[in-house]
């Protein structure tokens, strides 16, 4: 029995008339995980036939994170949504966010259940959350993420599930829900270990609350990663070898430390580096996405645990996975966003986080989110709570993009989401540059030389020269010329012969 | 109790003990915020320096302490061109100068990640730790003095270790100490911190007595200086920070009983603090902060501020005095904590913490400067305020909106040099208006810094800055960005062509 109880079972049309212009709505959905699959359908639907008619219909959007496929996008093509937080990464509503059509929020994703509950969102009109059950007295049992459906069910208003019969009943073994409570009066988190758990494998509803329960059997939409290139290797090698030399060093105990990792090519080589490496010894993870390659890393004993909120896994690889719930439930622990990014949990843990990036300048601020300063490529996401308050930081790029016509180091970051107190190596595939400890000319140094293109170095050297004298050197009337440059040249250094360019990647295209 | 005759380790002289320091040395000092910095070993050390430097031969070391210590420490080491590497945060006017000449590396860190770096063998190794304390016994038990900060890692950690017992401080200063140094990740317990008084140590730092090389006795008070008077700016900032806590308590964000309150150092934070202070209707509260300064002593007395957690009494002498012929009532209501738990992330989050911290200027979309003039030069540091802004429960900025009577606007379109970002800065405060930021894009949150915060004189420019700049997610023109900094460094002024006789309220 997946629905016990006498829920509402209205058709999804009818589910989706309740909701009106200019409602809040919170879907479930960490990336597309767990994301709510019917609604969002069935809104886009019902908001093009609306907009047909002349009338409005808008949405303001909340989700765990990411949520493209199922729900940013189709709302999105329909032109349903006003407002988004905390995080997207759907082509097409990066669009309209970037055309300034849709207002959007980039947030850090722990901070959102918080902010939620203690009002400063506004009142939340409807929560739809992806569950494999449902109980009589409001028991619900999530699918393959968590995020903030919690939280979600607990302040909405109005409450419509989607049962998914695609997903394993079993989830809920590896699920560990707790919602923390307002402060001041809160205890510490009794969080020791990647696996320890905490709280309840449900979350909890007021059954008054929810207005429909729609059934549905598919599988989450996560999408493929390209195969890893050859400077995603060139970093992942950089990396190992980085994290061995500290392990020889003292600096990292010999059992290791719990990784984070990003998502994307760069983290899935890194992984899959890491687990390949013989002298690294087995670990664990307490992170907030566990992605295919981790699988692997699983199932051969290298990963020895993982704590996520999501398993943002393909179709396929989530199918070996349910079909081998005796070897995974005792190893993986699916939790809110809250507490998967909590920095009390990742400082105390000693967490080793490695994050993407798109460009970092040369005293080591980080830009995540922003091209130009002005584009939104997805947002912050987990990077900063993980970057401020990790053991060790890491960020990574490649060196080069667009065949040489963009560099990823540069002489001032135009958005900046972990800035240089916070960050502590950065990487790219010519090498590694280890920051701790260094002023910011001793940084631009290393910088410049272990991980700038040698096609870029000279420009950067020569901006640190005629560059005003202070604790950090800066030129403020040339500080962004690569990037106007590229803006208007579609190279930061028009001038240079790129014909000895190898390698490629798709990293800053849309 | 031991008294300095029966003290089992070697007495030196300050010029005995500045002796054994050699040149290329890393030395960590006591000291947090000019609070129980060591005092007399710093100054020989220059003496020494001095004298070394006219015969020729090289002399300077690396220093670390717990935050700033100004005069006893960094400006006689800097006057004596003695240091050649400093961490984590310092607010010397030579050592500053020093720095931003680049004749001084410069490390500028966030409080908490120090000791952790320390321990985990980042900054190589640490060969002497200079730290004051009011008592030391033959096991190596530690009394500390008027300040925490990072002196219980150095003493651990460093090879070894000259103590400066100070009786100018009181005896009884270890029943408000609580000490943990927290052992390496990751298996790591939680912080059993619930409440700003919890207390989850011991009133003493531990150090191996092999180490202690030598005791200097020293009997002299904090150089802690007052604060110069609140001004009319800080009070208008003041009057918004209460209305707004106060209209947050009423629609329930803000529980009835308050949440702990963490404020900067200076003037602002002076000001905000005496105007909850005298507010009927704010309720007694707690601080969980980093320094406990001259004006919530009044306001403990009076009994609006219930209780306090810090890392430094940065106290002047005469209300430090007021504390020390009174500790039967302030005992009860303060404990100091080392600053890795003083600032720790996890408790911050956990006991949800407003965070009140000072700008040098914010952009338009809530990203703020609190450390480098012209993305440049240096002031002070990042210290506390980049973990207590990301981890409160409700983080506010604060800044004039004007300096140099109009010929600087503390609100640009863009900051040369980012501490804490649009993602974490939640409210942004000038004497003009309060920015309630949250849950906004960056195009609504432009609209209301500049109409909420920015002086009327600049409006138009930043408006015109918006409406005229590339259109994305953010708005930005890269070309145009800095000219503000740009006009100020050339013209003096940011916008040379403005009236500023309009300017009425001027400072």
């Amino acid at each position: 029995m997946s629905i016990v109880g006498s829920y509402p079972k209205p058709s999804p049309e009818e589910a989706v008339s309740h909701i009106f212009h200019g409602a809040t709505v919170a879907f479930s959905g960490f990336t597309n995980a767990g994301a709510a699959k019917i609604v969002p359908r069935a809104l886009a639907a019902r908001a093009r036939t609306v907009h047909e008619k002349g009338d409005p219909l808008k949405i303001r959007v909340l989700t765990g994170a990411s949520s493209g496929e199922s729900i940013d996008e189709p709302l999105a093509q329909a032109q349903a949504i006003s407002y988004r937080a905390p995080y997207q990464s759907g082509p097409r509503l990066r669009k309209q966010i970037n055309s300034q059509e849709v207002e959007y929020v980039d947030m850090h994703l722990s901070h959102l259940p918080q902010t939620v509950l203690s009002g400063f969102q506004g009142r939340l009109d409807f929560a739809v959350v992806e569950a494999t059950e449902i109980t009589s007295d409001g028991r619900v049992y999530l699918t393959s993420s968590i995020g903030a459906s919690p939280t979600y069910l607990k302040y909405a208003d109005k409450v419509i599930i989607e049962i998914n019969h695609h997903h394993s009943p079993r989830l809920r073994e590896m699920t560990d829900i707790l919602i923390m409570a307002r402060p001041p009066h809160r205890s510490p988190l009794p969080l020791h270990d990647p696996l320890t758990k905490v709280g309840y494998p449900y979350a909890v509803v007021d059954p008054r609350k929810v207005i429909a329960v729609l059934e549905t059997d598919e599988p989450d939409r996560v999408p493929k990663f390209t195969a890893g290139d050859p400077r995603s290797h060139k970093i992942a090698e950089h990396v190992v070898r980085f994290l061995l030399d500290e392990m020889l060093a003292g600096r990292i105990p010999n059992e290791f430390l719990p990784l984070q990792a990003g998502v994307g090519n760069v983290a899935n080589s890194v992984m899959a580096a890491l687990g390949e490496n013989p002298y690294i010894p087995p670990f664990k993870m307490y992170t907030e996405v566990f992605q295919d390659s981790l699988v692997d890393l699983m199932q051969n004993g290298k990963v020895l645990a993982a704590s996520t909120t999501a398993l943002t896994i393909t179709p396929e690889v989530l199918g070996r996975i349910y079909a081998n719930m005796d070897y995974f439930v005792s190893k993986i622990v699916l939790r809110p966003q809250e507490i998967s990014n909590h920095p009390g949990a990742i400082r105390r843990l000693g967490v080793i986080s490695m994050n993407t990036a798109l460009e970092f300048d040369i005293y080591g601020n980080v830009n995540s989110s922003h091209l130009y300063g002005t584009d939104i490529m997805n947002g912050i996401g987990g990077s900063a709570e993980f970057t401020r308050n990790s053991y060790l930081s890491m960020f990574m790029c490649p060196s080069i993009a667009k065949g040489g016509r963009i560099s990823s180091v540069v002489p001032m970051c135009p958005h900046i989401d972990n800035n240089e107190h916070s960050v502590q190596v950065v990487v790219t595939d010519q090498g590694l540059a280890d920051l701790r400890g260094l002023g910011p000319m001793q940084r631009a140094r290393t910088i410049i030389e272990k991980c700038a293109h040698p096609l870029y170095k000279d420009y950067l050297y020569r901006y640190i020269e005629k560059s005003r004298i202070g604790h950090i050197r800066h030129n403020l009337e040339d500080c962004f010329e690569l990037h106007n440059n590229l803006m208007d040249h579609g190279a930061m250094l028009p001038d240079l012969d790129l014909s000895g360019v190898t390698g490629s990647n798709l990293h800053f295209s849309h | 109790m031991p008294n300095s005759s029966s003290c089992p380790f070697p007495k030196l002289t300050p010029e005995e003990a500045a002796a054994l320091i050699s040149n290329g040395a890393t030395v960590a000092f006591s000291g947090f915020a000019n609070a129980g910095a060591a005092k007399v070993v710093p100054g020989a050390i220059a003496a020494r320096a001095r004298q070394l430097h006219e015969s020729g031969a090289p002399f300077k070391i690396r220093v670390l302490t717990g935050s700033s210590s100004g005069n006893n420490i960094d400006e006689e080491l800097a006057m004596a061109e003695a240091i050649t590497w400093r961490a984590p945060y310092q607010s010397s006017p030579t050592l500053r100068k020093q720095i931003n000449r680049q004749e001084v590396e410069y490390v500028d860190m966030h409080l908490a990640h120090a000791p952790q770096v320390l321990a985990a063998g980042f900054f190589g190794r640490l060969d002497y730790g200079i730290i004051e304390a009011t008592e030391v016994t033959r096991d190596g038990r530690v009394y500390l003095s008027s300040s925490i900060g990072a002196s219980p890692t150095y003493l651990r950690y460093a090879d070894r270790v000259i103590l400066e017992i100070n009786r100018y401080h009181s005896m009884r200063l270890p029943e408000i100490a609580d000490i943990t140094t927290l052992p390496p990740p990751p298996r790591r317990n939680p912080i059993p911190i619930h409440d700003p008084l919890t207390k989850i140590g011991y009133p003493y730092a531990l150090v191996d007595p092999k180490k202690i090389v030598g005791v200097v006795e020293t009997n002299e008070p904090d150089a802690v200086r007052p604060y110069t008077g609140p001004d009319r700016k800080s009070e208008r900032i003041a009057e918004h920070v209460v209305k707004f806590l106060f209209g947050e308590m009423i629609t329930g964000h803000i529980p009835k009983e308050f949440l702990p309150l963490q404020a900067g150092v200076g003037n602002m934070a002076n000001s905000v603090m005496a105007a909850l202070g005298r507010n009927p209707y704010i309720p007694p509260f707690k601080m969980y902060t980093v320094v406990f300064q001259d004006a919530l002593v009044e306001l403990m007395e009076q009994g609006k501020l219930e209780a306090a957690s810090a890392t430094s009494l940065t106290l002047t002498p005469a209300v430090l005095r007021r504390i020390y012929d009174n500790m039967d009532y302030f005992v009860p209501r303060l404990v100091l904590r080392p600053q890795e738990i003083s600032n720790d992330a996890g408790v911050i989050r956990r006991l949800g913490v407003i965070a009140m911290n000072a700008a040098i200027e914010v952009d338009i979309y809530g990203n703020v400067n609190t450390s480098h003039v012209y993305g440049t030069d240096i002031i002070n540091g990042i210290g506390g305020s980049g973990e207590y802004t990301r981890n409160s429960y409700l983080s506010m900025v604060m800044c004039p909106s004007i300096s140099r009577n109009g010929r600087i606007s503390s609100v640009v379109p863009m900051c040369p040099h980012i501490d804490s970002n649009e993602h974490s800065v939640q409210v942004v405060v000038t004497d003009q208006g309060l920015a309630d930021l949250r849950g906004l894009g960056p195009m609504q949150r432009a609209k209301l810094i500049i109409d909420q915060c920015a002086h009327p004189v600049y409006r138009d420019y930043l408006h015109a800055y918006v409406r005229d700049s590339k259109v994305g997610h953010i708005r930005h023109n890269l070309r145009k960005c800095y000219e503000l900094h740009r006009n100020l460094m050339e013209h003096g002024a940011m916008l040379p062509d403005l009236k500023l006789s309009e300017i009425t309220d001027a400072l």
